[in-house]
């Protein structure tokens, strides 16, 4: 009996992500020889409806003055009713604040937002900034990136669609020297937005709003009752709210901003965990509801259930070892009758955990990029991390849902500890921070080097 | 564009070759496999002789290698030294890069279960080394017949020139070869010297694992010259 | 052991072959720096014209002069010929009649208004600081010009042309990339260009003198969204996707004169009767507007749109697939530019006028 459950299970699991993987191809595939449903970025200076802009902040001290100048210089017009910024200082214990009120001072429509009482946490934060805003869209910036000038326009622009509720832009890590780690998020990065998001969007099923870099129409945020301030992932669970009601999420590729990524595997870790366990509590919320919308295609549920399950994929890979580990000890692996399931397991090791990787290369040429795809072989210490991470975090969650236990809200670690300002602050090391991120790589910097020359900027 | 799909008709069409290629010379291939892991066990003090065949495929058969297994009964303290060494990587796991501390954790997951399994069910795993074989022999066969159509559906797709997509193709079909040959003699020899202690970590991590490590590796070089050709002739206004 | 170590050693060699180039490129890294994100880009429509412009009195000041045995009779336009520091070379003109039936490679410089003669072949961009006009079936690779610009029939342009006053493209001529003018583009009959933009974009048979823009109809703010089902719309079909959006699942069809005061997405095909009138933004999967209909702000498909005879739209026309813009319509305005793009063709009929840009996948084509 215990030897049919684990041959059914490791099967199963084979199929399982199988599935996964004929996925990420036909998305690869998809983006890579398919039309691109890019119109939008055809509209971005057209369509300009007032916006906010909000910056959840919680000790950004360090970050707060790049990404406040950076939107300073945006060219979305600055005429009153058309561009407000709410940066909230969700409960800053450094001088966050101070810096708010400074700029707040100087520019009328900037609108600072001081959260010393009730929850905490970025939803929470959004939540009570929406309450404030003003504008028809409302674009939500972590404290960390650094928009470009004409960023707001390209997010703005596909707003014009009525049934777009929200939409996302393209992250690319500004710190990929720091670490193995941060190379390996960056391969990672642009193998999920280059490829993934924009087939996604090309084929009209969910793509994922991704809670910054990403605007949401108030409209919609409303419809769907607000930001939901018990999630861990806040942007998942409005992406699915958004799908559910009918409403569509775009993704424009166009629309770059640069962010830190992790740089150590420690702060990885937390972040994975918190993505993991506000995933899977979307999954537990919104799973029979997203099959029962009568406003999504069968192929936007199955994209949806798929993309709702995916921080199971860990635990799973490791049930299928386990059963593989006891078929191997009953003495089953050489029988002539699991042939298939040899089959089954070399394929799926052979082509499915390939896929990812398969991502990975052609978002390496579509960016233009070169050497950085040598490091291919090392993201499998990253999968493998991951997998045990996830399982970890999945174990740790279910448990204390049995002890009636809510998980804790982690801020990802910033490592710009100066920026180009002169704002020094952080640990107020010299020229390294002492976690490998050089000091001074703000604003200016990024501004100094982005400039092309015979470039109308330069 | 750097990608074509016309490129990918004439990959599959290529793949297609090469698998037929591979399946008229498979038997050849696979005798080839057992002189060359058979040569490798005589350079590893390791005696063996030629054990039954096994049918693979319609028409395709290969000879097994017949070795022995260090006898645990005979030299029981073996097992032991091993669990102390894997135990002693445990209680230095928090020193480990953190990347590397899951291949630690499957590496201490491995030994010791088979270490219970060895002290609490059977005196020794289910398969002899002539059965290890044959489960490699299956596993690397399904691979190479599948590798053509992985590596053409990944590589085949871009813009570059026909000959420097099948020179990797054969590079890494080349290599696959080579590579199975040494780790199953490995394996061999390892049960042979050390017991059997470590067949579930050869079966599990450098095989299957292993193979989907040079696969990606291979991609990686390829992608990268790939992209280096490209480079080369975009326009300089783009 | 020595053979068993000996092997041992070859094991780890190739597996750690598998990682060799990984680890080399993150211990000596030769391609680690961020993917480039220009924060300084502001988008310009004419970039080109404006970055070539820029380029050429770059090379106007490092070129060195070469000697021209033609230069400065009466028969060759040609005063100067410069040499770039590549070997390219400048021919610089003081205008008048250049070209002859032969190819040319050289950047062309030219101080006076310009004309290109018929069937001949320019590989290089050519910038002229007067009035620019072409003989039939010339070929250009790109064409910058102070003044206007007046592409004679059946050109074909490779790249870019940027005028700072009025644009023509006579009949047959396509234009691979973007045209822009500071003033006008008018294509003549089967004239197409993937991308035009100018604050006023026409067909034969517009009048500029009869400017559409400022009736003041389109610009009065709309009548509140009401709380009930508007009449048009079929209850059990649809649903308030938020306060003022309206959700149609299925087709919809609007009788002639209907005004849609609320954001409309139709999930179907979207066709109206004639002079019906839309408040808000529309949304459909294939859309086909009657006659005299006026869409105040956005209409988006995620298939085709037609939009019927001397209809208006205010804001934006955006499909995935192809748009007809049959006789008289009119998009956008002279104080508020528009927006047409479609992922497959956009064909635009006579006495049509866009205020703005228009893009399209394929092309944009006047028939």
């Amino acid at each position: 009996m215990i030897l049919l459950v684990a041959k059914v299970t490791a099967v199963a699991v084979v199929f399982v992500l199988s599935v996964y993987s004929l996925r990420h191809f036909f998305f690869a595939f998809h983006r890579l020889f398919r039309p691109q449903r890019m119109n939008y970025t055809d509209l971005a200076g057209f369509h300009l409806p007032s916006v906010t802009v909000l910056i959840p902040m919680h000790n950004e001290e360090a970050v707060a003055h790049d990404v406040l100048e950076a939107l300073l210089e945006a060219d979305y017009p600055h005429a009153p009713g058309r561009l407000e910024i709410i940066p909230i200082d969700d409960h800053s214990t450094d001088g966050t604040g101070e810096i708010l009120d400074e700029y707040a001072a100087r520019y009328s429509w900037i609108k600072p937002l001081h959260q010393r009482e009730g929850r905490r946490g970025k939803s929470a934060a959004l939540q009570a900034a929406t309450r404030l805003a003003t504008g028809e869209i409302l674009i939500v910036f972590d404290a960390d990136y650094i928009p470009g000038k004409s960023l707001l326009k390209f997010l703005a622009a596909p707003f014009a669609d009525p049934e777009v509720g929200a939409v996302m832009g393209r992250v690319v890590p500004e710190n990929t020297a720091s670490s193995l780690l941060s190379r390996l998020l960056d391969l990672e990065r642009a193998g999920g937005y280059q490829i993934n998001q924009q087939a996604r969007n090309n084929l009209g099923l969910i793509a994922q709003y991704g809670g910054t870099v990403g605007g949401v129409r108030r409209e919609a945020l409303e419809a769907v009752g607000g930001w939901n301030v018990l999630s861990l992932t806040e942007d998942t669970d409005l992406t699915l709210q958004l799908a559910i009601r009918g409403w569509k999420v775009a993704y424009v590729n166009r629309a770059e901003c640069y962010e830190e990524v992790p740089v150590t595997w420690e702060v990885r870790r937390r972040q994975i965990e918190r993505w993991a366990i506000g995933h899977t509590e979307c999954l537990r919320r919104y799973l029979w509801p997203l099959l029962r919308s009568p406003h999504l295609s069968r192929k936007a549920k199955l994209d949806g259930v798929l993309l709702l399950g995916v921080y199971l994929t860990a635990p799973l890979v490791l049930l299928g070892w386990a059963a593989c580990l006891l078929l191997f000890f009953s003495g089953q692996s050489f029988l002539p009758a699991l042939a298939a399931f040899f089959l089954a397991s070399t394929c799926y090791n052979a082509v499915g955990n390939f896929a990812s990787f398969f991502e990975i290369g052609n978002s390496v040429i579509l960016d233009g990029a070169h050497h950085r795809v040598r490091l291919l072989p090392l993201n499998i210490a990253n999968f493998l991390f991951s997998t045990v991470t996830v399982s970890l975090a999945l174990a740790k969650y279910y448990g204390g849902r049995i002890l009636g236990l809510r998980p804790p809200w982690h801020k990802t670690e910033r490592y710009r500890n100066g920026n180009g300002n002169g704002h020094a602050s952080g640990n107020g090391n010299g020229g390294s921070s002492g976690n490998g991120y050089p000091n001074g790589r703000g604003l200016n910097f990024i501004r100094a080097r982005s400039i092309i020359p015979g470039s109308p900027a330069s | 564009m750097p990608f074509r799909m016309g490129s990918l008709y004439e990959g599959v069409a290529v793949a297609v070759c090469a698998d037929l290629l591979l399946y008229w010379q498979l038997p050849q291939i696979l005798q080839w496999h057992t002189r060359v892991v058979g040569f490798l066990l005589e350079v590893a003090e390791v005696p063996w002789e030629a054990g039954r065949h096994i049918t693979l495929l319609p028409g395709v058969t290969a000879e097994l290698l017949r070795t022995s297994y260090l006898d645990y009964q005979e030299y029981p303290f073996y097992p032991w030294y091993f669990l102390g060494v894997a135990v002693l990587l445990l209680a230095g796991y928090r020193w480990w890069p953190a990347p590397l501390k899951p291949v630690l954790l499957f590496m201490q997951a491995s030994l010791t279960i088979t270490f219970l399994y060895l002290q609490l069910v059977s005196p020794n795993v289910p398969y002899s080394p002539e059965d290890f074989c044959a489960i490699w022999y299956r596993g690397e066969t399904y691979l190479w017949l599948l590798l053509p159509l992985l590596f053409v559906m990944g590589y085949f797709i871009l813009s570059v020139p026909f000959w420097m997509k099948l020179s990797w193709l054969c590079l890494l079909v080349s290599y696959s070869f080579l590579w199975s040959v040494v780790r199953l003699a490995l394996a061999l020899a390892t049960f042979h010297h050390f017991g059997s202690l470590w067949m579930p970590l050869f079966y599990f991590m450098f095989g299957f694992l292993a193979d989907f490590l040079y696969i990606v590796a291979f991609y990686s070089l390829a992608m990268d010259r790939a992209a280096a050709f490209l480079g080369k002739q975009r326009e300089v206004w783009q | 052991m020595a053979g068993y170590f000996s092997l041992l050693l070859l094991f780890f060699l190739l597996l750690s072959l598998n990682f060799y180039f990984g680890f080399r490129e993150w211990l000596r890294p030769r391609d680690d720096a961020p993917l480039p994100v220009d924060v300084e880009y502001v988008r310009a429509e004419n970039y080109f014209g404006i970055s070539f412009r820029a380029k050429m009195k770059e090379w106007l000041q490092t070129a060195r002069p070469i000697p021209h045995p033609d230069s400065g009779t009466e028969e060759s336009p040609v005063r100067a010929i410069l040499e770039k520091p590549d070997g390219e070379r400048i021919l610089l003109l003081s205008g008048g009649r250049f070209g002859g039936q032969e190819e040319h490679d050289e950047l062309l410089y030219s101080d006076g208004d310009l004309y290109l003669s018929a069937r001949a072949i320019f590989h290089r961009e050519i910038y002229c600081l007067g009035n620019l006009q072409t003989g039939g079936h010339a070929q250009l690779q790109a064409v910058a010009a102070d003044g206007g610009i007046v592409l004679g029939a059946a050109n074909e342009v490779a790249r870019w042309v940027d005028a700072q006053k009025k644009v023509l493209l006579s009949r047959g001529t396509v234009v691979h990339s973007r045209v822009c003018s500071a003033e006008s583009i008018e294509l003549q009959p089967e004239a197409s260009a993937q991308l035009l933009y100018a604050p006023l974009i026409f067909t034969s048979g517009y009048h500029v003198a009869s400017d559409f823009a400022g009736n003041g109809e389109e610009d009065a703010d709309p009548p509140a969204a009401s709380e009930k089902i508007p009449a048009y719309l079929d209850p059990a079909r649809c649903s308030r996707l938020a306060a003022n959006t309206w959700l149609v699942r299925g087709d919809l069809e609007l009788p002639a004169g209907s005004r849609v005061e609320s954001s409309l997405v139709v999930k179907g095909y979207l066709r109206t009767g004639p002079g019906c009138r839309f408040s808000e933004a529309v949304k459909a999967a294939r859309v086909k507007l009657g006659p005299r209909n006026r869409v105040r702000r956005s209409m988006v498909s995620g298939g085709a749109i037609e939009v019927g005879e001397s209809g208006f739209v205010g804001e934006i026309l955006s499909a995935d697939a192809n748009i007809l813009l049959c006789a008289g319509v009119r998009v956008g305005a002279s104080s508020a530019l528009a927006v047409v793009s479609a992922g497959g063709e956009t064909r635009m009929e006579r006495n049509v006028a866009v205020c703005g840009k228009m893009a399209a996948g394929r092309a944009v084509i006047a028939v």
